[in-house]
């Protein structure tokens, strides 16, 4: 499999801040790569390195098998970049980043940035300046995909999106994907990386937790246990997690021997029992609760 | 040239404003030159009277109701403290402004490098400075064409020719200072200007400073200065770029290889 991106090692360390310690990630060509941390975890520091914008300690970053540091040209040229906060230029009206975007490219852009603004509903001859926080992204969607990029990075794309243009952001990327783009997601919305994603990792303390196929994640973690009918789990259940009783349904999270979990349930009240996959809401306070155990 | 043209469009019109301000003053300065000239000795008088202030100014050694003397103290203070300024607010953005508006992370995501967008500010800045300055030339000569009088042609030249060199030597300085800084801010520019300038009276009264002149610009923009060197000061011209033209690279190595804060 061709990896797009790789990091080995990768290290990065502020005066004052955490940032990334020995990263080892590989995203492969055509992955929807799940991205997964929470607030200062590290991976808005990963996304930086690999486009340039900080250099790293130690270790290596390579996009498209280059390295990033001496290709960073190169790199670029093919990469799609949409920030968790843009910022612009004052005084420009939105044709004018588009342009201005597509001239640093050398590419003429005009037709695809048209289609991409139509389904955002943006109007591409108003003010920046004038432009909501949720239109001022729909503009660095624009501007991430108006080039076509085989490599699209993706910071909190979605944050500040209401639902329907989440909906046509979302048939954009997988066009671009169908088309054999690359994406990499930066995300806290499990279920976004959940829906999409093909591949995840779960960054904490910008240190990898784990890294997988989201099916393979998704077996891995604890299963999700409920007892309709049942009132009363002990706490010290053995092997439960995140015990909650709802409506006479109690439910909680188990991973270990499920002969045994048979066996201990027989002391316990209940008329219905289902184990079910977590969702990656789960998934991830699962391997955070974990620390770095999974690695 | 994209970054160069983005500089333009964004700066013209303070560029405009800056130098529509400086040469209504100058024109100002010129139309009152035929009734100060009729105050000559009177003015003289009180200049010898000055003293230290006199001296300040370095107004002993000339006649200040000379044409181009006068010229080159009213208008250079003008072009001189003005220019200066403008050189050095616009120097001291241009760069540390993509990182204190957050619009590196616009900018540098594209493939486009660092040093070539510092070459192209650079380029944008010179631009301005040479409009402020040209424009600033035509209000002399507007001025002086009000009241019926011409410049000397070798002087003027080399007077205008010291005031460019020193609004370059701000701004090469600050460019550089500009390369280190993470936040915009005009507010050491314009300390460094005002530093220069007043350096410069320093040294006027006190001549056993005279070391200080290649520390600030403003020494070899004196119009008496120009006139008994008979031309610009190249030496302390030379001398007074070394060094804002180290830090201007030392400034550009730095910004190629720095963490860009956004």
């Amino acid at each position: 499999m061709e990896a797009v991106i790789k990091t080995h090692q990768l290290t990065k360390r502020y005066r004052r801040a955490r940032g990334i310690t020995d990263l080892d990630i590989t995203v492969n060509k055509g992955d929807i790569y799940g991205f997964i941390g929470s607030n200062g975890a590290g991976k808005s520091t990963t996304i930086r390195v690999l486009l340039g914008l900080i250099y790293a300690n130690a270790g290596r970053a390579e996009v498209f098998g280059l390295d990033v540091r001496r290709h960073k040209r190169e790199i670029l040229s093919d990469i799609g970049y949409i920030p968790s906060e843009a910022s612009y230029y004052p005084g420009m009206r939105v044709s004018d980043a588009l342009k201005m975007a597509s001239q640093f490219r050398r590419r003429d852009c005009a037709l695809e940035a048209r289609r991409v603004c139509g389904a955002l509903s943006l109007d591409m001859n108003r003010k920046i300046d004038e432009l909501s926080f949720g239109n001022k992204k729909k503009l660095a969607i624009a501007l991430a995909l108006q080039h076509k990029p085989s490599l699209l990075i993706l910071d909190e794309a979605t944050s500040g999106l209401d639902p329907l243009v989440q909906k046509a952001f979302w048939d954009l990327i997988m066009d671009r994907h169908r088309a054999g783009a690359t994406v990499f997601l930066s995300s806290h919305v499990l279920s976004e990386v959940q829906q999409h994603c093909t591949r995840a990792a779960i960054i904490r303390e910008g240190k990898l937790v784990v890294e997988d196929s989201v099916e393979a994640l998704s077996r891995s973690a604890a299963k999700r246990v409920t007892l309709r009918g049942c009132d009363y789990l002990p706490e010290d259940f053995p092997g439960a997690l995140n015990i909650t009783n709802i409506n006479h349904n109690t439910s909680f999270l188990f991973r270990g021997d499920y002969k045994k979990l048979m066996r201990d349930l027989q002391a316990v009240e209940f008329s219905d029992l289902s184990i079910t996959e977590p969702d990656m809401e789960e998934i991830f306070l699962h391997f955070y609760e974990k620390g770095g155990e999974q690695k | 040239m994209t970054v160069l043209r983005n500089e333009i469009r964004f700066h013209w019109k303070g560029t405009l404003i800056w130098s529509l301000s400086l040469s209504f003053f100058a024109i100002l300065a010129l139309t009152l030159y035929p009734q100060v000239a009729n105050y000559s000795g009177m003015f003289n008088a009180m200049v010898e009277r000055m003293g230290i202030l006199g001296q300040m100014f370095n107004l002993q050694n000339m006649d200040m109701f000379e044409f181009m003397n006068y010229y080159g103290l009213e208008n250079g203070n003008f072009l001189g403290l003005g220019g200066g300024m403008f050189a050095a607010i616009t120097a001291m953005n241009i760069v540390a402004r993509e990182e204190g508006r957050h619009t590196a992370e616009f900018l540098f995501p594209h493939p486009i490098n660092r040093t070539t967008v510092l070459v192209q500010k650079f380029i944008a800045m010179l631009l301005q400075i040479l409009v402020l300055n040209a424009i600033f030339i035509m209000a002399g000569h507007i001025g002086a064409g009000l009241i019926g009088m011409s410049f000397p042609q070798k002087r003027f030249t080399d007077f205008h020719l010291s005031l460019l060199m020193m609004n370059l030597q701000v701004a090469v300085l600050c460019f550089g200072i500009s390369c280190f800084r993470k936040r915009d801010s005009v507010v050491p520019g314009l300390g460094l200007v005002l530093a220069f300038y007043f350096v410069n009276l320093f040294i006027n009264i006190n001549r056993e400073v005279a070391t200080f002149k290649y520390f600030t610009p403003y020494y070899y923009t004196d119009i008496g200065r120009i006139t008994s060197n008979g031309g610009p000061m190249w030496d302390a011209i030379g001398l007074g770029f070394a060094v804002p033209g180290l830090i201007f690279i030392l400034g550009i190595l730095y910004y190629s290889r720095k963490d860009l804060a956004i």
